[in-house]
């Protein structure tokens, strides 16, 4: 979590300085976060995220995270990605990275361990690459292909109820399908993931 | 006291039941709250709905919207997945099936592919089964499981080879090693022909049956190496019509009038079904003792077994047609039927305990070698991982019909005891190790043939599916 816009947050609000109304959910929903109350603090990322605040909509996808969610989180967080990239920092990424982790995307996550490492400090730099060399460990290419028909199914399924999560599942087949020596199914990941990556604008066709 | 302030405490720290603070926050707010809450409660993140409801309620009381959100996430939900867990663990795989039907699309349908590929299974719609079973072998968490019983349907279908790959698969899982490790063994037995290759050293401390107290120019001990091959045809897999072709040769080490061959040709149908099975057979098998043919015997065997909850139900019935080829044994000819019925208990840890009884009607060309023989039967297994440790024992009451002439004209009556203990440990999928020690004792009321033969069975047995 992002210690340093909460905290100044905090000391607007407490001097009663005009703040927009979503930052003082955004406040309360960062201290449940600190203090470990995680669905409190999901409910205020909520409302600050319903109120306006776009990178509200970033702490929303770390506290499902720390719920248990990966999956929920990595879609939230996809959707938080494309209302805001530019409020997503070093610790976020590393969320991002765990949730995409957690749900067995393993290059989903090595993206983003590889993006956090170049900006966090050097003892949180030591342990993600340590995660990163797990990874490459876990990436065999013998397994290559059953997981590539894995999240491919499984884009597939989500892809008219939950597009942004079915856009991770695609992505992530269409990355492994560049690495397997028979480029299975990648032409199929590939078109998948580019129509999923643009979620459809209002009134297109 | 303690239990009252116990209460008091959790009725305080319980969302459902604590009470909401009145009068924080903006009362403008409270309906996005409540949506909040709502789409969390829609999403079955019911923690956060609790939260996001009591909030609104913190700032709008009076919110009939909030209150019933609150009500709603904090009624006591029956979860239909666990529901038909609990139905498939009691065997109820038609209630597991009902409860899940309306258990789809809350995140979990991975879950419900498994609990209802199960349920299926159990209920023998093995077509309905598979594509649910693949469909959780998608998901990582439930792969494991999902292999094992697509394994076991494989192996019902006489598919040895991909049930062989599956328990491989489901072996990973911490909980179905052991189960995954046996079953892995049966599907090498399982396929469109299986051979099975055994050799094995046996010690016999009464070969020729010698009784107690009889001279010792009488054949005693001896011991023997023994072969024996079998191969198994099934066309259609199981259920369906199969063929065994046997082969057998025990050579004595030191009496060579012992000496065994015998070949064997059987031919039936295997019936099995999700709690029990059916098997006919007729087969004919010829052995040569000391080179020279010793006894022709046609067979007819209807046996099967029934599951009903860890209770298992069995019977067989044999007829043998036996025509003894030696001069001096020509009167023993006749038919022999033998009858057994058993009930054995499961009794989880892979643990079997059997009881049961049966009887044999010998009817010989005379009467005096005709006879009655019934009598209990109890046997007790356990299986773990690579071991398998079982004992049986059994005794039986045998009457001749007749008087014998050769013993002054008394009508012989013979109690019989058998034990037998076994291990038997299987060394990879194909080769496996036993070692045997069986007792037979016959105490009669004519006291000549009073015998005790102790042998020891050290063998080594490949079996294979080879198509």
């Amino acid at each position: 979590m992002s210690s340093f816009r909460p905290a100044v947050l905090a000391l607007l609000v407490a001097a009663g300085t005009a703040v927009p109304p979503s930052e003082s959910h955004l406040v309360a929903g960062a201290e449940a976060f600190r203090a470990e109350a995680y669905e409190k603090a999901l409910v205020e990322f909520r409302v600050a995220e319903a109120l306006g605040s776009s990178e509200a909509s970033w702490y929303a996808a770390a506290s499902l995270l720390k719920l248990g969610r990966a999956e929920d989180a990595i879609e939230a967080f996809v959707v938080a990605d494309r209302s805001n990239r530019s409020a997503g920092d070093a610790l976020l990424e590393v969320y991002r990275g765990q949730a995409c982790y957690a749900a067995q995307l393993f290059l989903c996550a090595d993206r983003w361990f590889d993006s956090a490492g170049s900006r966090a400090g050097p003892r949180l730099a030591l342990q993600l690459k340590a995660l990163r060399t797990a990874i490459r460990d876990a990436l065999q290419t013998g397994q290559l292909e059953p997981a590539i028909d894995r999240f491919l199914d499984r884009a597939g399924e989500l892809q008219a109820t939950r597009p942004a999560l079915a856009f991770a599942f695609a992505e992530e087949a269409a990355a492994l399908a560049s690495r397997s020596p028979t480029r299975h199914r990648q032409a199929e990941a590939t078109t998948l993931a580019s129509r999923l990556s643009a979620p459809p604008q209002r009134g297109s066709r | 006291m303690t239990a009252l302030l116990l209460g008091l405490l959790l009725a305080a720290t319980d969302p459902c039941t604590a009470p909401v603070p009145v009068g924080a926050g903006d009362p403008r707010e409270a309906d996005v709250y409540v949506r909040v809450g709502d789409a969390e409660r829609a999403r079955g993140n019911l923690g956060a709905a609790r939260e996001a409801y009591r909030a609104a309620l913190t700032r709008a009381p009076g919110s009939v919207e909030a209150r019933r959100g609150l009500e709603a996430v904090c009624a006591p939900v029956v979860d239909p997945v666990q529901t038909a867990a609990d139905a498939l663990e009691a065997g109820d795989s038609e209630g597991a099936l009902r409860a899940l039907a309306r258990a789809r699309g809350h995140g979990n349908d991975r879950a419900v592919d498994l609990l209802e590929g199960i349920a299926h299974y159990q209920l023998g719609q093995d077509t309905s089964a598979v594509p649910l079973l693949e469909s959780a072998r998608s998901d990582p968490a439930m792969a494991e499981s999902a292999s094992f019983f697509l394994g076991l349907i494989a192996l019902r279908r006489g598919d040895g080879d991909r049930a062989s790959r599956l328990f491989d698969q489901a072996g990973r899982a911490v909980g179905l090693e052991d189960a995954a490790r046996q079953l892995a063994r049966t599907a090498q037995q399982e396929g469109h022909v299986v051979l099975s290759v055994a050799t094995e050293l046996v010690y016999d401390t009464n070969v020729a049956l010698r009784p107690d107290g009889a001279p010792l120019t009488v054949p005693g001990p001896d011991g023997s190496a023994g072969l024996s091959v079998m191969a198994l045809v099934r066309p259609w897999g199981t259920p369906g019509p199969y063929l065994r072709v046997e082969g057998q040769l025990s050579k004595q080490f030191t009496l060579d009038q012992l000496d065994l061959l015998g070949g064997a040709a059987a031919l039936g149908f295997r019936l099995p079904g999700p709690i029990g099975s059916l098997t006919g057979e007729y087969a004919y098998s010829y052995q040569a003792v000391d080179w020279r043919g010793y006894l022709a015997d046609q067979r007819v065997f209807l046996g099967g077994s029934l599951l009903t909850g860890m209770a298992l139900w069995g019977f067989a019935y044999a007829a043998h047609f036996e025509s003894y080829r030696w001069s001096e044994l020509e009167d023993l000819s006749g038919v022999r039927q033998v009858l057994e019925l058993d009930a054995g208990l499961l009794l989880g840890a892979g643990v079997r305990i059997t009881g049961g009884y049966a009887g044999t009607w010998d009817a010989a060309r005379v009467e005096n070698l005709s006879y009655l023989e019934h009598g209990p039967i109890l046997e007790l297994v356990w299986s773990t991982g690579k071991w398998t440790l079982g004992a049986r024992g059994a005794m039986a009451w045998r009457t001749y019909l007749a008087p014998d002439p050769a013993y002054s004209g008394t009508t012989r009556e013979d109690t019989r005891y058998f034990a037998t203990t076994w291990v038997d440990l299987g060394l990879c999928a194909q080769w496996s190790v036993r070692g045997t020690v069986r007792l037979l004792r016959t105490d009669s009321n004519i006291p000549d043939l009073n015998s005790t033969e102790w042998i020891f069975i050290g063998s080594l047995t490949w079996t294979g599916a080879v198509l």
